[in-house]
């Protein structure tokens, strides 16, 4: 899984994916930081991440869309898939190299809490909350763009179809408190991706949010391994 | 070394592979024939691992594939028709991947990339980016990696397309070095190419195996057919249809491929005893107002003829039906 992983890690540099994800990253975190907080005035993180969890959502697909999707246009699935390692290895060898380079950047934002630190505010406990449900948001997100990049030949089809399905988790958080019916509304709550990172943001370690998000990750993982299965039998 | 038993692939909509068994010993070329469509590629994938088969069995050196998947394919070097590279990797960067997945010792990792290198002579591209390479190296670099971790098996699916002929012949040559380390097995709809370095062949029509032994086997098999050329003047249609007559009960009538605007070469395949040059010439003579008999050979048939005599058909036959046909067998 090792020589997956670096593989991985390279590919998503040499093709400039990596540069371009991580760039758009700072700039829009840096955009928001300054609007949520420096301009604000707010010395609170968590306006900081209940806007920026969101935008972040939105660029997980420039990392995942062409994941499998690249390797089946290319047919490199073959060199993998008849290699003697197996296919978990395969899978989890993407997730976390893609994961990786997504913490890169998160560590840079790092920067935003220690510039609150000097203007005197201290929320330790706030601010760990909040990166740790960013870190189970992105591996949730990552898990669910991998597996639907898997689906396609195409990296721009993986993509409209990830940012379709973001699209409507993010919608069904909004659409919560627009439905009265309770059934409904739990399961618009359920399907909110980004909402279920609330309870992290007051600085509380949310036990049942982090199972749905690990959950999720499992899921997706899982859901990738078996379509690759599939794919070998069908 | 290799045996494959009873292999079967079935495709929502056909059968690709049907019961293939045969075996093949360690240090020999083994030659996989076939038409487009006969099921090369799907065996070499199943060979391969890539595909799972519906039925059967694949055991490697004494391993099943089904048991011991990662132990079976640790000792199997594939090459695809398409090289599965990456493009925006230098060769070196490819060849280190490719070791790191077969479990080569990252101490050995540099030293295995410059042999494949020097066997397949890329040892001058190795720094450059595999999609600058043109299609004959990136061919090369594709084998390159088929060949780390010095695998049992090597198999090729269709290795010298694309390629020019001195690259062929480089290839070649290659290919009847290796074998002397190693089974090889090279998937071709090229007689020549097989021939050449094969001394094991394995013929597929339409997913089943229609005949395996060497060269002298095979054609040992079809002495009892006997071959006959006939070059017809005139319409191309009426020519076809006189023959296609004259010959009815009596042999097989095949039209060959020859760009001439008015004559039509054909290829009657009858049992030895059966004399059908009689009814080939009576017959266009009837018609000798619009057709005139040109050439009438007998001939001795070569590999490729009994290549064509027993691939002759069309498209393969759906799942479905092959398996009512049985039931009602």
């Amino acid at each position: 899984m090792k020589g997956l992983f670096a593989k991985e890690w390279r590919h998503l540099f040499t093709t400039m994916t990596g540069y371009v994800f991580i760039a758009l990253y700072l700039a829009l975190s840096g955009a928001v930081f300054t609007l949520t907080c420096l301009l604000a005035q707010s010395g609170d993180i968590k306006s900081y991440f209940s806007v920026f969890n969101t935008v972040a959502v939105l660029l997980f697909p420039i990392l995942t869309m062409g994941s499998f999707s690249e390797e089946r246009r290319q047919k490199t699935d073959e060199l993998l898939l008849t290699a003697p390692v197996t296919l978990t290895s395969v899978v989890l060898g993407k997730f976390l190299a893609t994961l990786a380079v997504f913490l890169l950047p998160m560590l840079i934002t790092l920067c935003y809490p220690a510039v609150l630190y000097a203007f005197g505010v201290r929320a330790l406990a706030a601010t760990v909350g909040n990166y740790v449900g960013l870190v189970l948001l992105a591996g949730a997100c990552i898990a669910l763009g991998q597996f639907l990049s898997l689906l396609t030949d195409s990296q721009f089809v993986a993509a409209m179809t990830t940012y379709a399905v973001f699209g409507l988790l993010l919608l069904a958080g909004s659409a919560v408190s627009m439905v009265h019916q309770p059934m409904l509304q739990a399961a618009l709550r359920f399907l909110a991706i980004v909402t279920h990172c609330e309870g992290f943001s007051y600085g509380v370690f949310d036990a049942m949010e982090a199972v749905y998000y690990l959950s999720v990750t499992v899921l997706f993982l899982f859901l990738s391994v078996y379509v690759l299965e599939r794919r070998r039998i069908s | 070394m290799l045996q494959v038993t009873h292999l079967r692939k079935d495709y929502p909509t056909q059968r690709s592979v049907d019961d293939l068994t045969f075996a093949a010993e360690s240090h020999e070329a083994v030659g996989l024939l076939g038409p487009n469509g006969a099921g090369k590629s799907t065996t070499m994938r199943m060979l391969a691992g890539y595909l799972a088969p519906t039925a059967g069995e694949v055991e490697l050196c004494g391993l099943r594939m089904s048991d011991s998947p990662r132990e079976v394919k640790r000792m199997i070097g594939y090459l695809p028709e398409i090289p599965p590279l990456y493009p925006e990797s230098t060769v070196t960067e490819h060849l280190r991947f490719v070791c790191a997945l077969r479990g080569v010792a990252a101490r050995e990792t540099a030293r295995e990339c410059e042999r494949v290198c020097a066997l397949l002579n890329i040892t001058h591209v190795a720094g450059r980016v595999i999609g600058r390479l043109s299609k004959g190296y990136r061919q090369r670099v594709g084998f390159a990696a088929a060949l780390i971790g010095q695998p049992r098996l090597l198999i090729l699916d269709e290795p010298t397309v694309g390629l020019d002929p001195q690259q062929v012949v480089e290839i070649r040559r290659l290919i009847l070095t290796l074998a002397q380390q190693m089974t090889v097995l090279i998937s071709s709809h090229m007689l020549s190419e097989i021939a050449s370095v094969c001394s094991h062949l394995l013929i597929l029509n339409r997913g089943v195996l229609v005949a395996d032994g060497t060269a002298q086997s095979i054609a040992q098999g079809h002495r009892d057919r006997s071959l006959l050329t006939a070059t017809v003047r005139g319409d191309r249609s009426l020519a076809v249809q006189t023959l296609r007559k004259a010959v009815a009960g009596l042999g097989e009538l095949s039209v060959q491929e020859r760009f001439t605007p008015d004559e039509t070469d054909f290829l009657i395949a009858s049992a030895a005893q059966v004399d059908v040059s009689a009814a080939v010439f009576h017959a266009v003579a009837d018609r000798r107002d619009a057709l005139t008999l040109t050439a009438l050979t007998a001939k001795t048939p070569t590999l490729e003829d009994i290549f064509m005599d027993i691939t002759r058909g069309a498209a393969p036959v759906p799942a479905q039906a092959q398996e009512g046909g049985r039931a009602q067998a």
